[in-house]
């Protein structure tokens, strides 16, 4: 966590840096004041840039050393079983029409034979986030130092007081959404999630495993097999879309677990899936969707969550199916 | 304008079937004289109803023009074979419910359209059991 903030602090100290020299060279300098200072102003510059680059590169091998451990080992693998099971899963699915197949095809796995792909992970709005609190403290440095400025002169400034006092707020809580969104990022590493089987089939037990890397202590760990009934209809002008939970099956609990940088959590344990169930199913207004999720929960942080969806294919159906 | 003097008799549909069974039915359609037959079809589909719109899927499809309508017109009674799929399965749900139906359209030479239905369930899903 220490690691994630300092990179933070680094990252947004050389934005203030540039920030602030930027709006002393443009507010400030006279054409001589500003050749004499152009070297300290260059350094600086250099100087808050390395900062920038320091601390986004800090953040990024944080980021890795907790994320990317588990998924390397297996990448090389993977992408040679890939197009095998494609096609595997490909066959089954001319048999079984309106079974859709998974949005993103399990690979090979490493303790059971596949590895389910899981939900992406936000990235796109760690960088937004990012983004926004670095503009949002550039630009209440540069107004603050225009209005310290003005504190110089009779004329006080007060639309650039009155400006910073309007953003303060905005860039606080940016910048807290920020470092909240990273240290989420940081504190969970990708789950991982494998099975003895896929597609499910009704009426059959599997087996699951569960890998959590990261660097917290979470209080609660939930694994849930959930089925949820989707229906797309025209209300007016607008598309709707309603999902409903149908069905929720608890299918692991821990609590108290302590997750290292080094050493992930890992378990197993069993799927059955009742026989008769309805099978995964896709039309174009109304759908049948099979997934396990990963439910955690850890003391001061908000809660994660990743989806796995699962191909549920019916056993009576299976049992025609030519070998 | 009075309504056209058609019906449509479906025989043998069973009311339950197993994925890969065959399906056997026969219909007669029964018209007065004066009404007059533009074209029939005859398949097999399934659809949704529920909360969302409306999917069809035609599994088997079959339409017979008005030169190939003279045994219907003579109320010659009609045979259906279809092959039925290993999927979807028949199933209701809260708000997404899944249908199969043998269906019989009827083109008038009016303009207008009679369709007939005849329901069956394909496979044996359960209703969900309550949230665990």
């Amino acid at each position: 966590m220490i690691e994630v903030l300092f990179a933070t602090a680094l990252l947004l100290a050389g934005v203030i840096l540039i920030a602030v020299n930027v709006t002393f060279a443009v507010l400030f300098s006279t054409p001589n004041a500003f050749h004499t200072s152009t070297m300290a102003f260059v350094l600086q510059l250099i100087l808050g840039a390395a900062m920038i680059v320091v601390g986004s590169l800090r953040m990024v091998a944080t980021l890795w050393k907790v994320g990317a451990s588990v998924e390397r080992r297996g990448a090389i693998v993977n992408r040679a079983g890939e197009i095998e099971l494609f096609n595997e899963v490909r066959k089954r699915r001319e048999d079984l029409p309106t079974i859709p197949l998974v949005p993103r095809p399990p690979q090979r796995g490493q303790t059971l034979r596949y590895r389910l792909l899981g939900s992406k992970r936000n990235s796109w709005g760690l960088i937004l986030a990012g983004g926004l609190a670095m503009a949002l403290s550039a630009l209440v440095t540069i107004v603050a130092i225009t209005a310290i400025d003005s504190l110089k002169s009779t004329d006080v400034d007060w639309t650039a007081f009155t400006v910073i006092l309007v953003l303060s707020l905005p860039t606080a809580w940016a910048i807290y959404r920020f470092v909240r969104q990273l240290m989420k990022l940081a504190g969970l590493g990708p789950t991982q999630l494998e099975t003895s089987a896929h597609p499910i089939v009704a009426g059959e037990t599997i087996q699951l495993s569960l890998t959590q890397p990261g660097r917290l202590r979470l209080t609660l760990l939930d694994v849930l097999l959930v089925c949820e009934e989707e229906a797309t209809y025209d209300q007016g002008t607008n598309i709707r879309t309603e999902k409903v939970v149908v069905h929720q099956q608890r299918l692991f609990r821990k609590r108290g677990i302590s997750v290292k940088p080094n050493e992930p959590f890992q378990d197993q344990f069993e799927l059955q899936l009742p026989r008769g169930v309805m099978h995964s199913f896709k039309s174009a207004n109304n759908r049948i969707q099979w997934k396990i999720v990963v439910h955690a929960r850890a003391k001061g942080w908000p809660e994660f969550e990743r989806t796995f969806v699962i191909s549920v294919h019916p056993s009576i159906a299976t049992e025609k199916v030519p070998a | 304008m009075s309504r056209p003097q058609v019906s449509c008799n479906i025989k043998d549909v069973e009311a339950h079937y197993h994925p890969g069974d065959l399906l056997l039915c026969s219909y007669s359609l029964d018209q007065d004289t004066e009404t007059e037959l533009t074209a029939v079809e005859t398949s097999v589909i399934w659809y949704t109803s529920g909360k969302g719109s409306e999917d069809v899927g035609v599994h088997f499809f079959e339409r017979r023009q008005q030169a190939e309508l003279e045994e219907i017109n003579r109320h010659v009674t009609q045979r259906l074979t279809v092959r039925l799929p290993n999927t979807p399965l028949s199933f209701d749900g809260r708000i997404v419910n899944l249908n199969w139906c043998v269906r019989i359209r009827v083109f008038l030479a009016d303009g207008r359209q009679l369709t007939f239905d005849e329901p069956f369930r394909l496979g044996a899903i359960e209703r969900f059991p309550e949230e665990l």
